[in-house]
């Protein structure tokens, strides 16, 4: 009995490994990844270029993207629009070699290497809370019954696994 | 120390707003949005406060001078400055004037130096006192008790929820206790970011209105006093009591989105009714709303299903729970011929003010605000603990969510020893309490003793003014 238990669970396992769960490290970066988003303001320097249309895109890793919509301007224009978006602000901030971040000045400051007595923007952060996380279904904002197996997000109903589904679960099931 | 006498101005800047104004003055002479806002529909670029002739808010795009709360975008800040000292605003001459400026708390040297720079040899201001906002706003209670002739507290324990972060700043004596500052990373733009995202996620792509979503957020949500309540009242599929209808405006016919005003539904079973009047009275924003809808028809009714499928409410009028329920969805209704664009919040009302007290609902690993306030207490000696807690001030433009004050109360008791007094109190107007502070400093006998002349600072650089104004 006990032997087909162990053998049992160990397919179980099997078949989980399958489908790609995340792993802690994958999640957590995925949970950074979406703070960052959080506190960002959404300038983008190209954005108001006047003449949209007229763009040309030098950039050759963008070409495949938009092969299939070179006909529809229209299209073409938007997509490339939000493309260049992104590359703008990376240029912004790397050419002008403006400020840099926030993040890269604390670094700078090497507050790491000050006695721990002395109070700097690093230590002043708040512990991490000394109660479990709650658990809420990130799409309904419901009680967070269930749990994906795949990303670790809760979830409050089969609808909203659907979604999930369609979302953040996309190409990875 | 500085002996020059000139015009005092003082500036709170904030991650948000500047306020603008000068020493003596009540209240600021104009709050300034410290930003570059492009709008894409007007093709136009508003620094500060030309931000203030804008009227088209769709896709807007925002360069903010502050990131998390410290000023570093100095292009930005400078070009925000000049406006502000300009002829539109205070109309100065600098080089006549002084500064009274916020600085942040436990603020990086590098960003400090810049700060003298910038004062000193761009705008060339006569001197400069710098001091933390929370400090400030404490001088502003001190003030306000004084005017009233109350007895000063000991000590104060100012919470500041601001837009870039919440500062938790114990202060005695007229000074920051520095090693009991305590910063959680979430402040009035997380609530907004958050909400846009979510909002997203349930109804419509609001990824780009930032504009809107903040309006959304200061209109309709608020802080749940009884969370289980407020949750079971929200999963409720249709009709939820807590459920609001938001008109986007579409900046042609209508400027700025507003709440619609809510019919309570008749067969709704009494426990939802007892619900929906104490959502609305604690939701505040819609509370006055109610019962002047009558006109309107019923919300519900005059809907054109939204993108979910919905199933229709059962006749006895049990909830169905779980599900969608609570992310009401938007949709198109029609009223008076026009069609109009409603977003509609149900546990996003309340939901949003939680990460405040919850930041893990995020995925943040930091305490909440209850928890934060305990950690910076314990950072101080003990004999101030009971002074402390006895007096805390709310400040900060995030402070403006109807019942944050009451609940911080709540959930601090069950934190704090039982015998210790414990006051929560918002300040008079959170959002200018720094600047009235700053105010009523700069025109006292201390501004003198800490502020740096220009020629101190020349003589001996950054050094010096850290030590004269950050103690």
């Amino acid at each position: 009995m006990k032997v087909d238990e162990g053998a049992g669970r160990a397919s179980t396992r099997q078949r989980q490994t399958k489908v790609r769960a995340l792993d802690d490290h994958a999640r957590q970066e995925l949970k950074r990844k979406r703070l960052d988003a959080l506190e960002q303001d959404n300038w983008h320097e190209d954005a108001l270029e006047p003449d949209d249309d007229d763009y040309e895109p030098n950039e050759s890793d963008d070409g495949e993207l938009f092969l299939g919509e070179q006909k529809k301007g229209r299209k073409k224009s938007a997509g490339k629009g939000a493309k260049k978006k992104t590359r703008g602000g990376d240029q912004f901030r790397e050419e002008t070699g403006r400020t840099k971040s926030f993040d890269d000045i604390v670094d700078d400051e090497q507050y790491h290497k000050f006695p721990s007595w002395v109070p700097t923007y690093l230590s002043a952060a708040v512990k991490p809370s000394t109660r479990p996380p709650r658990k809420f279904c990130y799409l309904t904002g419901l009680a967070g019954k269930y749990k994906c197996p795949v990303t670790g997000d809760y979830l409050g109903s089969l609808e909203a696994y659907e979604t999930h589904k369609e979302t953040r679960l996309k190409g990875m099931v | 120390m500085a002996q020059a006498a000139g015009t005092i101005v003082v500036l709170d800047n904030g991650g948000h707003t500047c306020k603008a104004g000068f020493a003596g003055q009540v209240d600021p002479k104009r709050i300034v949005p410290n930003l570059i806002a492009k709008s894409k529909a007007e093709r136009k670029t508003f620094v500060g406060d030309q931000f203030d002739a804008c009227t088209d808010f769709s896709g807007l795009q925002y360069r903010l001078a502050l990131e998390k709360g410290y000023p570093i975008n100095w292009e930005t800040e400078a070009e925000v400055w000049t406006r502000i000292f300009g002829k539109d605003v205070l109309a100065v001459n600098t080089a006549d004037c002084r500064l009274m400026l916020s600085t942040p708390p436990l603020c990086p040297s590098s960003i400090l130096a810049t700060i003298n720079e910038i004062v000193f040899e761009h705008f060339n201001f006569q001197s400069l006192c710098s001091a933390c906002p929370q400090l400030l706003a404490s001088y502003a209670q001190q003030a306000e008790l004084e005017a009233r002739s109350e007895p000063q507290p000991a000590a104060t324990l100012v919470v500041d929820c601001g837009f870039s972060s919440t500062h938790i700043v114990p202060i005695f004596d007229a000074q920051a206790i520095n090693f009991g500052i305590r910063r959680l990373a979430v402040g009035g733009k997380v609530l907004t970011n958050h909400l846009k995202q979510v909002i997203s996620h349930r109804q419509w792509n609001v990824m780009d209105e930032t504009h809107m979503i903040n309006d959304v957020k200061e209109q309709m949500c608020y802080v749940s006093l009884d969370l289980a309540a407020d949750l079971r009242a929200a999963a409720v599929r249709r009709g939820s009591a807590i459920t609001r209808e938001f008109v986007m405006p579409d900046y042609i016919h209508v400027t700025r989105g507003y709440v619609k005003p809510v019919v309570v539904d008749v067969d709704a079973d009494a426990s939802a009714d007892a619900s929906a009047d104490a959502a609305g009275d604690r939701g505040g924003c819609s509370g006055a709303a109610d019962g002047a809808g009558a006109s309107v028809g019923a919300a519900g009714g005059a809907r054109t299903p939204g993108p979910p499928a919905k199933k229709a409410r059962p006749p006895d009028g049990s909830a169905v729970r779980g599900g969608g329920g609570g992310s009401a969805a938007g949709g198109v209704s029609a009223r008076g011929g026009e069609a109009q664009q409603v977003l509609a919040l149900g546990v996003e009302r309340f939901g949003t003010g939680e990460v405040l007290f919850y930041p893990s609902d995020i995925g943040l690993d930091e305490a909440g605000i209850p928890e934060a306030i305990v950690q910076a207490v314990g950072a101080t000696l003990p004999d101030l603990h009971e002074a402390l807690y006895s007096n805390i001030v709310l400040t900060g433009g995030t402070a403006k969510l109807p019942n944050l004050a009451a609940r911080l109360e709540a959930e601090l008791r069950q934190l704090v020893p039982a015998d210790f007094a414990l006051n929560v109190r918002p300040a008079a107007d959170p959002i200018v309490a720094a600047w009235r502070g700053a105010s009523h400093f700069a025109s006292g006998p201390l501004f003198e003793r800490s502020s740096v002349s220009r020629d101190e600072y020349l003589e001996h650089g950054h050094a010096f003014v850290k030590r004269v104004c950050h103690n």
